[in-house]
């Protein structure tokens, strides 16, 4: 079914269908906000099969990548007490304030990288004697995953709650005097849990049109030609490109899961101030799986390398190519900030394909 | 991170189920969906997030082909 979805001879008629229709667009930036969104783009090149004038551009769309450096610090501080730290691999080696995760690790610290909560929930089960914290990062892809792990979990299991929600970060863009967009294409699988419903309201508001993208090449372009055919009519709305495995409603039962664990708060995102109700905390009556709470979790002032521009990056405001330390101080073997680390983070997928993240 | 694949489901107990992601067999938690045995199903960190619906990919494939003809 895969291949369908990148046949090369549709995507030729595609490119030449956006070019026709692109002519008289003017300037048009496009948003997507998922950094496997980025993999698809910058692997099958897909920007080279777009006009000049119409511009793909990455934004807050890496879990790993908005993970603010207070988090990450708050992460160090757990594996530095004696306590196991679970996490997925990608936050390993995000240098912190005082050094990432990994380091934590070769000074002593019991840092193990999992597949899945339940595998941290089954080491916790497996260890009554030790305390077992999760580093709990993900949009709403991720979160009912960790309300399953909660609700299966011992006692001396916690997690330390990173998660964030895709919608009012888009919004924050959108109110974003100094971010101009035109149009979004909306991330699949944060869209696979809260569904094409939950996005008509942002495009009401805003007069904006949006499109859900699955994460075949075809299936991006098809989404880039979709949005600009309704740019061009004025048409605002959402609409679902990834209909096999998106849902209207999205899916109830993973929504239940995730509210009935964590509630809303205001959280700063990396690059950006607080945004209202971005992000996920544990319920009062949860609190006891709270690790911020649990272990009195207190780090000091945060430290950012001055040269990293992650947060412009993840605004959407420039391409990792004009970060001045991409690709020569700043590298995959020594990744000075988390864009450039994790697997979906525009500066580390720009550096695998060789690509400027332009083009 | 988000990324989330197709597999198979191959057999189902309780909670669990085994699938196949293209000839690896692995198992996942089935918590979040309504999954029978032959069910594609999008897997995320482990757990089943959605069941795919293989008629909607054949459609999605016809509207890109009638869209653009008559676009
Ligand atoms: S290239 Fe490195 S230093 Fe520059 S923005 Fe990306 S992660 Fe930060």
């Amino acid at each position: 079914m895969h291949s369908n979805f990148r046949n090369k001879e549709i995507a030729g008629i595609i490119s030449k269908k956006i070019n026709s229709i692109s002519k008289d667009l003017g300037e048009i930036k496009i948003m997507h906000v998922c950094g496997t969104h980025e993999d698809t783009i910058t692997r099958y090149g897909i920007r080279s099969l777009l006009p000049e004038n119409i511009g793909l551009i990455s934004g807050p769309g890496c879990p790993v990548c908005v993970t603010t450096q207070r988090e990450i610090d708050e992460a160090v501080f757990l594996a530095e007490k004696e306590i196991t730290i679970t996490t997925f691999g990608d936050m390993l080696n995000v240098p912190g304030s005082n050094g990432s995760l990994a380091d934590a690790k070769a000074n002593g610290g019991d840092v193990r990288v999992v597949y899945s909560i339940t595998d941290s929930v089954e080491i916790a089960r497996k260890n009554p004697e030790k305390e077992i914290v999760h580093i709990a990062i993900g949009f709403e892809t991720t979160a009912p995953t960790s309300a399953i792990g909660i609700n299966d979990a011992p006692e001396n299991f916690s997690i330390l709650s990173c998660h964030r929600l895709i919608p009012p970060a888009m919004e924050f863009l959108l109110r974003s005097e100094d971010v101009d967009i035109d149009g979004f294409i909306n991330p699949g699988h944060v869209s696979t849990i809260i569904g094409a419903k939950a996005y008509e309201g942002i495009s009401k508001k805003y007069g904006i049109p949006q499109v859900i993208s699955g994460f075949e090449p075809l299936d991006v372009l098809f989404s880039v030609f979709i949005l600009l055919s309704m740019i061009k009519k004025k048409e605002r709305g959402v609409v679902n490109e990834y209909s096999r495995v998106v849902r209207y409603e999205g899916n109830p039962r993973a929504l239940k899961a995730m509210n009935e664990i964590f509630e809303t708060y205001d959280v700063e995102w990396r690059g950006f101030p607080e945004i209202p109700n971005s992000g996920l905390r544990l319920r009062g009556k949860f609190s006891g799986y709270d690790a911020r709470k649990r272990f009195d979790v207190k780090v000091k002032k945060t430290r950012i390398h001055k040269g990293c521009m992650c947060g412009e990056v993840l605004k959407g405001k420039i391409s990792p190519d004009e970060c001045r330390l991409f690709a020569n101080v700043c590298n995959p073997g020594h990744p000075i900030g988390p864009c450039m680390v994790s697997k979906e983070g525009a500066c580390g997928i720009a550096y695998r394909y060789g690509k400027d993240g332009k083009n | 991170m988000c990324l989330a694949i197709p597999a198979k489901i191959l057999e189902i107990g309780g909670n669990e189920a085994i699938a196949d992601f293209g000839g690896i067999k692995r198992s996942i938690r089935i918590d979040l969906v309504d999954a029978k045995t032959g069910d594609y199903v999008i897997v995320h960190t482990g757990y089943a997030i959605q069941k795919m619906d293989k008629n909607e990919a054949i459609e999605t494939l016809r509207d890109m082909k009638r869209i653009l003809k008559n676009a």
